[in-house]
């Protein structure tokens, strides 16, 4: 009965997904291609129960580095394909001085995100999922964004430290993309001695 | 041997597993806990946890999205005791 349930649940979102795909490849062609990534991305990241809060609260907390361990992979992942797609010259990275507004933006993300239990793709996962304790969760992501988006020209030019440097640009791509990934290879030698402490 | 019941519907992680240490904290070897979670993160941090520990575990999907597991806590050690 319950399996019936699940077999029209999907025949039904799936005749909804078709029907979207359609307006927004009549719409334009290239947001096709978005929607089939996000579906892609979100299907992944359901599956895997990839959790980029868990990742940290985890090895703080309980000295379980496993989920961190993924994120520095996909750290060297998106380090590789931001090289390549930098090197083909097709896109152009969005890079902003660091400086007090890195701070306290991560101190605000990083609580935020573990208090609320997920980061915006994982909100967006579990209300997906049906989870309806992320509603207000999303709200206030809305509404934390909005906020920022509003006065972002304040925290990007008045609390930099400094102009702002691109590793590749001051010391080319070999070097700063090198120099990266040794520093991810160091993280993954700390989390394991975390874990085995 | 006793039967312990946890509810952590409507907490997120880390909060599951922090409870189900500070519970399993009061149970004597080869007390059974069993805990209702409808965070499906925590439900794989327990069984993570549970591995490492040694504890032997049982997950059930109760209805769609919520799960219920079973541990039994160090039953090996609980057998040597006896």
């Amino acid at each position: 009965m319950k399996k019936n349930r699940d077999i029209l649940e999907s025949i039904i979102w799936a005749f909804f997904i078709v029907l979207l795909a359609v307006i927004l490849s009549r719409m334009e062609f290239g947001l096709l291609s978005v929607l089939v990534f996000g579906l892609g991305l979100g299907y992944i990241l359901q599956r895997s129960r990839f959790c980029i809060a868990s990742a940290y609260s985890d090895l703080v907390l309980f000295k379980e580095g496993k989920l961190f361990r993924a994120l520095i992979i996909f750290i060297l992942i998106s380090t590789l394909g931001f090289t390549l797609v930098e090197l083909s010259g097709d896109g152009q990275g969005f890079v902003v001085a660091v400086g007090g507004h890195t701070i306290l933006g991560a101190i605000l993300f990083g609580c935020g995100m573990v208090l609320a239990g997920g980061c915006a793709a994982g909100t967006l996962m579990r209300l997906g999922e049906g989870y309806i304790l992320f509603i207000p969760v999303l709200v206030g992501l809305i509404g934390g964004s909005t906020l920022g988006a509003y006065h972002y020209n304040y925290w990007g030019t008045a609390q930099s430290f400094s102009k702002t440097v691109f590793l590749p640009d001051a010391m080319g791509w070999p070097l700063a993309v090198g120099m990266q990934i040794c520093f991810l290879i160091f993280f993954w030698l700390v989390v394991r001695h975390l874990e085995n402490k | 041997m006793a039967d312990y019941y946890l509810d952590l519907t409507g907490f997120v992680c880390p909060v599951p597993l922090i409870r189900t240490k500070e519970k399993i904290k009061e149970l004597a070897f080869g007390d059974i806990l069993s805990i209702k979670t409808e965070h499906p993160r925590a439900v794989r941090n327990i069984m993570d946890w549970a591995c490492h520990e040694g504890y032997s575990f049982d997950v059930d999907d109760e209805e769609n999205g919520v799960w219920r597991i079973t541990l039994r806590k160090g039953q090996e050690e609980y057998n040597e005791s006896q």
